[in-house]
């Protein structure tokens, strides 16, 4: 569902119909805003931050979750169960890297040049796999050092909030995709390329995102 | 655009094709429609069906209220195995009284106040073509119709059990409920996928109202319909999620054995459950942080809804306009906060509690104002007793009965009395159907004539509006006297218990009251079909009424809603304005322009409407 969200917000970001001419707006009364003005945002960036608006309310739920499911026992982790991998380190780099590749690709585009835009996609592209790679990686030692999602509430919120985590990075691979295929076809100029930016935008949360869940569940 | 395609075809001899292309454009043009006005239509239609169906499971359970244990053998051939030979068994009648909660309120409520009148209005009344999104917006009509659908079939799987706040651990151990064990899992499918609906349309409200409204529809401009679809949006996109969180939980702890929710050491049926480590008042809190700002996005709609039709029919502008847009503001900002008056006997911190309590008696005062309000907007009217009118009326005294009855359980001390009783079934019954579905029906009345075309019977919609309320009161009041008497909600026979055995008179009077309120529903629907193909033809403004879509659009409006995007000049609710010849002014029309054109102007063929002076 969040990949088909994601792509719809690209299609739809053409204006229907071009404005009202500039006779329109009547007297000096007239309200601010509406068509016939210039809009302080584009439909699909509103979307997609609205989306994100949406997608953190639901990390404010899990996590909060999370948090309360803590605080509530004893110690953590529960007596038993060992502390979660030192793998994560690998992944959160990986994720922050490709947040970097992202910003190239970016500046890239603004400046004009297709090539760097390409290879900075695909980069982010192939980090983020690996990012998945990685954490399907992690899960296995972890379930192997005998922490499952049927051991209790430890294993209970990693492998939920990680893979919550994960659908929605998977959606920001199809997201950049896209684009890609998108920038294959040179449909981005320096000029005009909101899709470029938003599956930045869209990415970086990803990216910022992870870093929290990494704060919170392995750092503290 | 397709039917003039067709015809230019078979103009051109393409004879073969044309079938085909017909059928193509029936489904592209009805089923999977990008059209807002056909979406809403979807919703609408949606609605009405599942209304049915929550409705007979209401009958049911007032029949088993009413006549506990009592034999009903043409019942029993109906549902084999929940009356089994014709007598109720108590796991049925909590299938009933969970699914009827749930059917209404998501299936119900929601797609009639947000989904039909979201998306019918939103584009025609803030000047637009269409949503921002057209094909999210199909979407989100489709994800709630497979959402209806798996809701509905969960009822052929023993349906869920746990009420519709499906608390844990009832509603996460399938051993706890065996006869549960797959509708419960679906009942929670159905959900997630509900919540994807919410999201997509609600993204789409406020992208749209944001972002496309016409040359000089400034947002104090806007029609309060309008205004309280976009606060109910962003409530709806932000509490939504948290739902989705808690509910995603649950799902995993049914069918994946996390234990999210199961505390350690949790003995069902003699067996121990596998895990354990998390707390079912986790659910509580997740659940009523959604739960509580549900209340409001299914109450806020109808607010402006009521806030719309009672000017038009009162022919005075809205009393205090800004004041009605900052308390549905103030009440969407604080319903968020006060979520924990639903857990003030599940053994929360008795501190948090107090807090909760006075955040909620806060709500009445943005209530109070928006009362007054409306009292203030009828006071010296000259009246119109028109459907939607006498709707909306009832609305804004059953809104005042339900605020005021849900005040004092907000009181911590009264509710430890009446929490979990008949008070609070006969106080959340005011505020759904006395609140929304009243102003649902304010809203069917006011809007049929622009959706179709064409108008419903004026008669027929009186009698049914008069005998809904004089039936709605009798199934809804006498449930404050049960709940002060102690009676619990959700029990399957009172009767067991001595001190309720002389509370069944009054259970009869509610089940009979109930029983005829739904009967009283068969003058709606069929006045609703008559209407569809028999009602007198609509002209664009039968109500006078001054907002875009009576005044600058055809009734029904076609694609595309208007030839040229109209320009706004002042606020909707401009009635009565001194030295002018009609009593309203559309907001299309600048004021000296309908000074001059003396009455005639922009405002359409408008039907004169002398009845009810």
């Amino acid at each position: 569902m969040k990949g088909v969200a994601a792509e719809d917000v690209v299609k739809t970001q053409r204006p229907k119909e071009p404005p009202p001419g500039g006779t329109r707006g009547g007297d000096g009364s007239s309200g601010r805003g509406g068509y016939g003005d210039a809009r302080a945002i584009e439909n699909a960036r509103l979307g997609l931050w609205l989306f994100i608006a949406a997608a953190v309310m639901l990390f404010v739920g899990l996590t909060s979750g999370y948090i309360i499911l803590r605080a509530g026992g004893a110690s953590w982790p529960p007596p038993g169960f060992p502390p979660l991998p030192s793998g994560l380190w690998a992944n959160t780099i990986i994720i922050i890297l490709s947040s970097a590749t992202m910003v190239w690709a970016h500046r890239s585009i603004n400046r004009g040049n297709q090539i760097g835009l390409k290879i900075g996609l695909l980069l982010t592209a192939l980090l983020g796999v690996a990012f998945l790679g990685r954490q399907v990686y992690v899960w296995d030692r972890l379930s192997a050092a005998g922490v499952g999602l049927r051991t209790g509430v430890y294993g209970s919120v990693f492998y939920v909030l990680t893979g919550v985590h994960g659908a929605h990075l998977a959606g920001g691979v199809i997201f950049l995709l896209y684009v890609l295929w998108q920038a294959w076809l040179n449909k981005y100029t320096d000029r005009n390329h909101t899709g470029v930016e938003l599956c930045g935008v869209y990415w970086h949360f990803v990216d910022a995102l992870w870093v929290y869940l990494f704060v919170i569940l392995y750092l503290i | 655009m397709s039917s003039k395609e067709h015809a230019e075809r078979a103009a051109h001899g393409e004879v073969e094709t044309a079938h085909a292309h017909h059928e193509m454009s029936f489904i592209s043009k009805y089923i999977f429609s990008m059209d807002h006005k056909t979406i809403g239509i979807q919703f609408l239609f949606s609605s009405l069906a599942m209304a049915l169906i929550g409705g007979t499971l209401a009958m049911l359970m007032r029949q088993q209220l009413g006549w506990p244990g009592t034999l009903v053998p043409w019942l029993g051939s109906i549902f084999p195995n929940g009356m089994p030979s014709g007598v109720m068994v108590p796991e049925f009648y909590n299938m009933l009284f969970t699914m009827h909660g749930t059917i209404m309120i998501f299936f119900v409520i929601m797609p009639l106040l947000i989904g039909t009148f979201g998306n019918f209005l939103i584009p025609l009344q803030i000047g637009y073509r269409d949503m921002a999104f057209p094909f999210l917006n199909m979407l989100s009509y489709w994800a709630l119709f497979v959402s209806a659908v798996i809701m509905v079939i969960s009822l052929f799987f023993g349906g869920a059990g746990a009420g519709w706040t499906g608390y844990a651990t009832l509603s996460v151990v399938p051993a706890a409920a065996p006869e549960n064990t797959v509708g419960q899992t679906l009942w929670l499918i159905s959900l997630i996928v509900f919540g994807a609906s919410s999201i997509m349309g609600s993204l789409n409200y406020i992208t749209t109202i944001i972002n496309l409204r016409a040359p000089g529809m400034s947002f104090f401009r806007l029609p309060l319909s309008i205004w309280g679809l976009f606060i109910t949006a962003i409530l709806l996109l932000l509490a939504t999620p948290v739902l989705a969180a808690g509910l995603a939980m649950a799902l995993f702890d049914r069918t994946a054995g996390t234990s999210f929710f199961i505390p350690g050491g949790l003995i069902v049926s003699g067996n121990r459950i596998a895990g354990g480590g998390g707390t079912p008042l986790l659910w509580q809190h997740l659940f009523w942080f959604f739960g509580h700002p549900e209340v409001y996005i299914m109450i806020l709609p109808a607010m402006g809804i009521a806030s719309e039709i009672l000017p038009v029919f009162s022919r005075k502008p809205i009393f205090g306009y800004r004041a009605m847009v900052l308390s549905m503001c103030a009440i969407a900002f604080l319903g968020f906060i006060v979520w924990g008056h639903h857990m003030f006997v599940s053994g929360m911190n008795p501190f948090l509690g107090s807090g909760f309590m006075i955040a909620t008696m806060v709500i009445a005062v943005p209530s109070a104002v928006k009362t007054f309000n409306w009292l203030g907007t009828l006071w010296g009217g000259n009246i119109r007793f028109t459907p939607p009118m006498i709707n909306a009326l009832a609305f804004v005294a059953m809104f005042v009965i339900g605020g005021l009855t849900g005040i004092s359980v907000a009181a911590l001390p009264v509710d430890i009395y009446l929490h979990d009783t008949y008070w609070v079934v006969g106080h959340l019954h005011y505020v759904l159907f006395g609140g929304s579905l009243f102003g649902g029906f304010a809203a069917v009345y006011y809007w049929f004539p622009k959706m179709f075309g064409r108008m419903m019977n004026d008669r027929l919609g009186k009698i049914h509006t008069v005998l809904t309320f004089i039936f709605y009161n009798g199934f809804a009041f006498p449930m404050f006297t049960l709940g002060v008497r102690g009676m619990p909600r959700r029990i399957y026979s009172y009767l067991d218990y001595t001190h309720l055995q002389d509370l069944q008179p009054v259970n009869i009077v509610i089940s009979i009251s109930a029983f005829l309120l739904g009967l009283t529903q068969i003058i709606f629907l069929f006045n609703f079909f008559w209407g569809l193909f028999r009602g007198a033809k609509a002209g664009s403004n039968p109500w006078q009424a001054n907002t875009l879509e009576w005044v600058a659009a055809p009734s029904p409006p076609p694609h595309g809603n208007y030839e040229t995007i109209p320009t706004v000049y002042h606020g909707p609710y401009e009635y009565g304005v001194p030295g002018m010849e009609q009593d309203w002014l559309p907001q299309n029309l600048h004021m000296e322009a309908a000074k001059s054109a003396s009455g005639r102007g922009a405002s359409g063929d408008g039907k004169k409407d002398g009845k009810g002076r």
